[in-house]
């Protein structure tokens, strides 16, 4: 006795020969009980062909991207970058300080960490030009505007769109800025990932990653004694 | 053949990935039967194939490599789970190899009864996942995905044999999976 579901099933799927199809279409065409079975098969085969396809969730693209191709050519990069680093770091550390100086110092907790208020700087606007020195390795930050404000969930957000000259082998950097900053951390923004990422890979020795929120890379931590520098956490991924 | 891939110099993985996400997404969704796994496999899936993206050595094959990287990774996944996770819509539906325990006079409802049904589509996604993963993935390779049986032989690592088997099985299943459901409905 012929095993009708298997039979159908390769009919359905044009596979079978000549001399075959005509014995399921003479069956088809003989057998109420075989032509049921094959009109319920073709419509379950039909609906799976036409099951729509979903959307990534939102984010989800970005952030596999942001995932998988910063984790590679980050080491590239950092490995590339680490003779420079060292040169460079001091220099942008303190640029980093004057610019984040004025308004860090104000808040901190227990930690040593800076922790915005809720309403800090939801009226604040500010902006302010920095000219690093020109005797430092890593060049300067011009112009830099600042615009803190906060939502309603708290989070504090500023705009600034910092100009980066790296006048020490590359050629000039460019990167347009977000930066977020929630509880004790600020978090970087940037427009262009690769571009961040060579830009952080040239400045700072060992940055850390915290955040996979697309193109979140970096956080600020600001220790409690203010010596006139900050302390500068930009972590590696992992 | 899909053992050899191929890709041109010019396509790099931004592109590949922009490509081809939702059929990773939705081939793993399909496969694990939830979001959550699905997000994770993608992330698994797309640095796999960012790593060996230069193996590739032919456009028209990238679609099925990628399927075949899903798969396996989606393999690997239940894998590490069995033991802690198995389906109990699986042992509901109880069926013996090759055996549907739907009976022949179920279907003598005729194909109006399944037509008749309202959000087939959902339905159907629903009665994949009471599918045993190793039917549910042929189904899905060829009546959603259209592959054909030497793609999903690759894809799969099975026999071609085995892969017209397994579609013939897995869709009679949710066939009488559907009209199970259709009779209980009609019995409410």
């Amino acid at each position: 006795m012929k095993n009708w579901d298997e039979v159908l099933s390769l009919y359905i799927d044009d596979v079978l020969d000549e001399k075959q199809k005509a014995d399921v279409e003479k069956e088809l065409a003989a057998s109420a009980v075989v032509r049921v079975k094959y009109e319920n098969l073709l419509i379950v085969t039909q609906t799976l062909n036409t099951l729509s396809e979903v959307d990534l969730p939102e984010g989800l693209a970005d952030r596999i991207l942001w995932n998988t191709t910063a984790k590679h050519t980050q080491k590239a990069k950092s490995r590339k970058a680490q003779w420079i680093t060292r040169i460079a770091s001091y220099g942008t550390v303190a640029a980093a300080a004057l610019l984040f100086g004025f308004y860090f110092g104000i808040n901190r907790d227990d930690s040593g960490l800076y922790t915005p208020e809720a309403d800090e700087y939801s009226s604040i606007e500010m902006t302010a030009s920095l000219d690093i020195s020109e005797d430092a390795e890593f060049g300067g930050f011009e112009p830099i505007g600042v615009r803190l404000f906060s939502d309603e969930n708290f989070e504090y957000v500023t705009d600034a769109e910092i100009q980066a000259e790296a006048r020490t082998l590359v050629a000039p950097v460019t990167a347009n800025v977000q930066m977020t900053a929630l509880s004790n951390e600020i978090t970087f923004f940037v427009n262009d990932i690769q571009e961040a990422i060579n830009f952080f890979a040239l400045t700072f020795d060992g940055f850390q990653i915290v955040s996979q929120r697309g193109d979140a890379f970096a956080t600020v931590e600001v220790p409690a004694e203010d010596n006139g520098t900050l302390l500068i956490h930009l972590m590696k991924i992992e | 053949m899909v053992a050899r891939w191929g890709i041109d110099d010019d396509m790099n993985f931004e592109d590949v990935f922009a490509k081809y996400q939702k059929l990773i997404y939705n081939l793993s969704r399909r496969i694990m039967g939830n979001d959550e796994d699905a997000q994770d496999i993608t992330q698994e899936v797309a640095i796999k194939v960012y790593r060996n993206l230069h193996k590739c050595k032919g456009e028209d094959f990238v679609a099925a490599w990628i399927s075949k990287i899903t798969h396996n990774t989606c393999m690997d996944a239940l894998r590490k789970r069995k033991g802690k996770f198995t389906s109990s819509l699986d042992d509901t539906v109880g069926f013996d190899d090759g055996e549907v325990q739907v009976q022949i006079e179920d279907e003598a409802i005729g194909p109006e009864a399944l037509l008749l049904q309202k959000e087939l589509n959902a339905q159907i996604e629903t009665a994949l996942l009471k599918l045993s993963t190793e039917y549910r993935t042929i189904v899905i390779l060829r009546d959603v995905n259209g592959y054909s049986y030497e793609e999903i032989a690759e894809i799969t690592g099975l026999p071609e044999g085995t892969v017209k088997s397994r579609l013939f099985r897995g869709r009679s299943k949710l066939k009488n999976i559907l009209l199970r459901e259709q009779n209980q409905s009609d019995l409410r």
